[in-house]
C-alpha cells in the first residue's frame, strides 16, 4: 500500500502519468501544488476514477480552485489538511515522490 | 540493511538529477544497502553507448554504469514501454539491464523498503 505523492502539473512534467503506470492496487495519490491543476484535466480524471486520491486543500484555496471541486463527477477526491496529510504518510507502508 | 530502490526518469544532461541519484545509488550500495534500479521514461536514454557528456557540458557520469556489479548492485531494470517509445533494443544498450514490463516495476517499488526518484 503506497501512497504515491505528486507535486508537479502534467503540462510540464510527466510524474503523474508515470505514476498511474507502475501504481498497484490498493495504492493512494496524493496530489499537492501544481499537480492540484489535475482537477482541470476531465481526460486525466477518467484515469484517477478507480484510485483514491487526496488533495491538499490549501493548495487548491491558494489557487482559488475550490469551486472547482464542485463540478467533478465519477471520482471521490478527499480534501486534506497537513494533518490529515502526515496521518496518510504513516497509514500507508510508504510514500513516492515522484 | 535496507531494500532501497532508485528510478530515473529524467533525460541525460538536461539536469543533474540523474547524476544525484546515481551519487546517491553508489555511496547507498557501498554503504552495504541492498539497492537496485529502475530507468523509465527518457532515463533509458542514459544506457545508449557512446555518449560525450563533455559536449553537453557535463561531467561523464555515466561510464560508471560499468561499474554497477562492483558495487553488488545486481538489479537493474528498464521500463520495456520507455524503450518501445524511443524505438530502443535491448542490443543497442551499453550494459546488460533486465528489460521489464511495467508490472515488473511495479512489484519492484512495492518489495522496495525505500523508494526515490530522481
Amino acid at each position: 500500500m503506497i501512497l504515491h505523492h505528486i507535486q508537479t502539473s502534467t503540462s510540464h512534467d510527466n510524474a503523474l502519468r508515470l505514476c498511474l503506470r507502475y501504481i498497484s492496487p490498493g495504492d493512494s495519490i496524493i496530489l499537492t501544488a501544481d499537480a492540484v491543476n489535475v482537477l482541470l484535466y476531465p481526460d486525466l480524471i477518467i484515469l484517477l476514477a478507480a484510485i483514491p486520491i487526496y488533495i491538499l486543500k490549501d493548495d487548491v484555496e491558494a489557487r482559488g480552485l475550490r469551486s472547482k471541486l464542485t463540478t467533478i463527477r465519477n471520482i471521490e477526491i478527499n480534501l486534506i489538511d497537513e494533518h490529515e496529510f502526515v496521518y496518510q504518510t504513516l497509514r500507508h507502508n510508504k510514500v513516492i515522490t515522484w | 540493511m535496507k531494500k532501497v530502490c532508485i528510478v530515473f526518469r529524467h533525460s541525460p544532461y538536461g539536469t543533474t538529477t540523474t547524476r544525484e541519484g546515481i551519487d546517491f545509488a553508489l555511496l547507498s550500495a557501498s554503504f552495504e544497502q541492498q539497492v537496485s534500479l529502475v530507468f523509465c521514461d527518457e532515463a533509458v536514454l542514459h544506457l545508449l553507448p557512446n555518449q560525450q557528456a563533455t559536449l553537453a557540458g557535463s561531467k561523464d557520469y555515466v561510464s560508471v554504469f560499468k561499474a554497477f556489479d562492483l558495487y553488488e548492485i545486481d538489479t537493474v531494470l528498464a521500463c520495456k514501454q520507455s524503450l518501445e517509445t524511443l524505438g530502443i533494443n535491448q542490443h543497442e544498450l551499453a550494459i546488460d539491464v533486465q528489460i521489464a514490463e511495467a508490472v515488473a516495476i511495479s512489484a519492484a517499488l512495492a518489495d522496495a523498503d525505500e523508494v526515490l526518484v530522481f
